[in-house]
């Protein structure tokens, strides 16, 4: 009886504890819509005084600001920085440091709510001060992925040097990798210091830390790579040969024509396929007879990125298509799937 | 037979039923717990225009199918909406299932179609297709025009000529949010080696203004049967879902906004035909596949909201949907019996296909069984007030913390509803919903048990009153 007696009370009390916590939030909320549309207010405001300062029509001097003013403008800042360049971003710099903006920001970087943390770091952004790049460092160990991601991103773009391996490291590159968004961190890190990333390479004992970074080297848009590159395609691990494949491809340098070719008859489809888009995308004509004994590969997406390169190499390669597309094999449906695409698409 | 063994026979059923309902409030407890926490432990939220920034160049490329069976009303605007997603590369899939109206002639007009030879590969069977379209205004557009096949065989096709690593199936009539796509397809850019499926929350868009195909305001219902159902979608899918989704044990993705990867769809094949519930036994057979090969792999559930679609506001309609809920959840449960309580599936075996077998399997029918003794029971002095009061709050009362507490787990952590007049509306609604239309759905579940026996395979018509304005 006691456990029945227990079952029916602790029911109406927590529906009745449900209901009372639920008016609370309905009032919290009254409360927070109107704090919300003063701070709409505010901003509007910060706003208009910011603009007003960037153009030197207004000064800050005896107006009383608050941490809270100063995030607000930190946002501010940097919805603005988007859209305006050079000068401006320096002036901008200067007015956020006299008003202590960015002593407001660092002070942030430890609040324990990683939404403030991620705003003060993009305020931080803005601020290319050796203490801002020092603090943010800091957070590329931080609890939280997205965070750390957020800190990668504004290092990489700032103007102070550091070790890519060092920071590989801190950032814990071997299991962030999973995440897709750590792509244009290595570009960037690949662009400002190709050098760094490639002995990074080489030092990696994580695969998929090591395709990711060749990825980026794909990506620094630096021909003094292509070699490097170009040896990469003698690892044992697939994804390395396809991921230096896809990097020569982006790089579109003749230096890389030699590995490529030898590529194109890879043990690994993966391979094999993205080779034969690399041959097109480097401009590689002579290949076009090895690319049409392709279209008859037992892989569907290499037949289909051979006859795609074919048709994209030009003349030679478009009347081997067109030669194929009569039949009804495996080579002839590929050539025919190809050619009607290109067809409608410069219709 | 003595009174004495009346009364303790009598004990013994109420025990019964009061047990299974206790087990069936504790598993919503639990998942209520689950969500919490999967809630409070997620990373930032972005609005549109970071997550744009953050994801754009990681996202992979995604086909949107659309199947489209007599929808000449709607399709075009459904179409163009879907067109204007806020995604770096889609391509919408369009499947026009044998229509029987001018579906196919409405696009044709539209989207200038034209038609194509095309190759494909046939990764799945599935009816014939009568021709391929593509668009002179879209080059994102495509359409397949195929014999009539139902909702799977027009899923199979498109999977079949997508040439994408993600497809995301769509309900033709729904109404995506412009960054659903981005939004969704998150899970598999944070972990795209184990990611296989993303569901996305369902929202009930009775109320919302909808133009050109987007919700412009989000608003509540003035029906009451669909003001039920609000609270209903916020406990199935931000409570239920996100709490499986966060115990790897999440067995159904929403048929009106789901995301795969193309190679497991193959993998599996595809979409089954004739089952009422296509959308849940999919991901069954991914987790069984998947288990079954061993393979590492993760079904996901993202809470925002992403997709919005319309409600039933007829008894009459929404009973022949939740019979057929019913069936399909039951179809799915005996087919992959297998994975019941079955280590070699995992979680997926061993919690999703517990809780299904506990609150869709066994707690309708006693719940009907308690609603026609329990009263005779206690009325005719065979059964204690103290059982009789135990019974009542599992059937009634303890359904009111439940809903509510969806209810503040969403303002808390998502706070959707714009207004808070909103909020005490549905307060109300969340108490009221325990007292005659929990009854009702429970009999419709019965009934839609009793179709499952009598092997009934037709999905009903639905009467919607469409969404755009």
């Amino acid at each position: 009886m006691a456990l029945l007696n227990a079952i029916w009370i602790s029911s109406a009390v927590l529906a009745a504890a449900s209901v009372a916590g639920m008016s609370i939030l309905i009032v919290r909320r009254v409360f927070s819509d109107a704090a919300a549309a003063r701070g709409e207010k505010r901003r509007n405001e910060l706003e208009g005084l910011f603009i007003r300062a960037l153009d030197g029509t207004t000064e800050w001097g005896g107006l009383a600001l608050s941490d809270s003013d100063r995030m607000m403008l930190a946002s501010i800042a940097f919805d603005l920085s988007k859209s305006i360049r050079g000068g401006t971003l320096q002036t901008m710099e200067h007015v956020l440091s006299g008003i202590g903006v960015e002593d407001a920001l660092l002070e942030a970087l430890s609040n324990p709510d990683p939404r403030v943390r991620r705003s003060a770091i993009n305020g931080l952004s803005l601020f290319d001060t050796r203490r801002s790049f020092d603090a943010v460092w800091q957070l590329l160990s931080d609890p939280n992925a997205d965070i750390r991601l957020l800190a990668a991103r504004v290092i990489v773009s700032s103007s102070f040097k550091f070790d890519a391996k060092v920071f590989c490291e801190t950032l814990e590159l071997g299991t962030a990798v999973r995440s897709r968004e750590v792509r244009p961190i290595v570009a960037a890190l690949a662009e400002r210091d190709p050098d760094g990333v490639l002995r990074t390479i080489r030092a990696s004992r994580n695969p998929d830390a090591r395709v990711m970074l060749i990825y980026g080297l794909g990506r620094s848009g630096k021909y003094g790579m292509v070699d490097d590159l170009a040896d990469l395609l003698s690892s044992p691990n697939v994804n390395e040969r396809a991921e230096s494949l896809r990097a020569l491809s982006v790089l579109q340098h003749p230096a890389a024509a030699d590995a490529v070719r030898q590529a194109l008859t890879d043990p690994a489809w993966e391979v094999r396929a993205q080779a034969a888009q690399a041959a097109a995308d480097i401009g590689m004509t002579d290949v076009a007879p090895a690319l049409e004994r392709m279209l008859d590969d037992e892989m569907w997406w290499v037949r289909y990125r051979a006859a795609e390169s074919l048709w994209l190499l030009g003349e030679q390669g478009q009347r081997l298509l067109l030669a194929h597309s009569a039949g009804s094999d495996p080579a002839g449906l590929v050539a025919q799937l190809v050619i009607a695409e290109r067809t409608e698409a410069a219709a | 037979m003595t009174m004495q063994d009346v009364v303790n026979w009598v004990v013994w059923v109420s025990g019964f039923v009061i047990a299974i309902g206790v087990l069936q409030n504790a598993i919503y407890l639990s998942q209520l717990v689950l969500a919490w926490l999967a809630l409070s432990r997620r990373t930032v939220v972005e609005d549109s225009s970071n997550v744009w920034g953050k994801l754009s160049d990681a996202t992979m490329p995604i086909s949107i199918l659309a199947p489209a069976f007599n929808e000449s009303k709607g399709i075009v605007q459904s179409i163009r909406s879907l067109l204007s997603m806020y995604y770096p590369n889609f391509r919408v899939i369009v499947i026009n299932d044998g229509s029987t109206d001018d579906t196919l002639e409405q696009l044709v007009e539209a989207f200038r179609l034209v038609q194509v030879d095309r190759d494909y590969p046939m990764d799945i069977p599935h009816r014939p297709v009568r021709g391929i379209y593509t668009s002179e205004m879209h080059s994102r557009l495509l359409v397949i025009d195929k014999k009539n096949g139902g909702k799977a065989d027009a899923l199979n096709a498109g999977i079949n000529v997508a040439r994408t690593p993600l497809i995301c199936s769509v309900d033709a009539d729904s109404v995506l949010e412009s960054d659903a796509l981005l939004r969704a397809v998150e899970p598999f850019i944070q972990d795209p080696a184990r990611v296989v499926a993303v569901g996305g929350t369902v929202r009930l868009a009775n109320g919302c203004l909808i133009e050109s195909g987007a919700v412009k305001k989000i608003a509540l219902p003035t029906n009451l049967l669909a003001l039920f159902q609000v609270i209903e979608y916020l406990r199935a899918f931000l409570m239920g879902r996100l709490s499986l989704s966060s115990i790897d044990s999440l067995l159904i993705v929403s048929g009106a906004f789901g995301i795969f990867r193309r190679w497991v769809a193959v993998e599996v094949g595809g979409y089954s035909l004739g089952t009422v519930g296509e959308d849940m036994e999919i991901i069954v057979k991914i987790h069984r596949h998947l288990s079954e090969k061993e393979r590492d792999y993760e079904v996901v559930f993202v809470p925002e909201p992403v997709c919005w679609t319309e409600a039933p506001e007829n008894l009459s309609t929404l009973a022949r949907q939740r019979r057929r809920w019913q069936r399909g959840t039951l179809e799915t449960f005996f087919k992959h019996g297998i994975m019941l309580a079955n280590s070699r599936y995992g979680r997926a075996g061993i919690i999703g296909f517990l809780n299904i077998l506990v609150s869709d399997v066994i707690a309708p029918v006693v719940e009907l069984f308690g609603y026609l003794v329990m009263p005779i029971f206690y009325f005719s002095g065979l059964l204690s007030f103290e059982f009789f009061a135990a019974y009542l709050a599992m059937t009634f009362v303890f359904g009111i913390f439940l809903s509510v507490g969806a209810l503040a787990l969403e303002e808390m952590q998502i706070a959707r509803f714009p207004r808070a007049r909103d909020l005490a509306v549905l307060t109300a609604v969340a108490v009221l919903e325990n007292f005659g239309y929990r009854q009702i759905n429970n009999l419709w579940r019965i009934q839609g048990w009793l179709e499952f026996l009598r092997q009934e395979r037709g999905w009903g018509a639905m009467e919607r009153k469409g969404l755009s304005r």
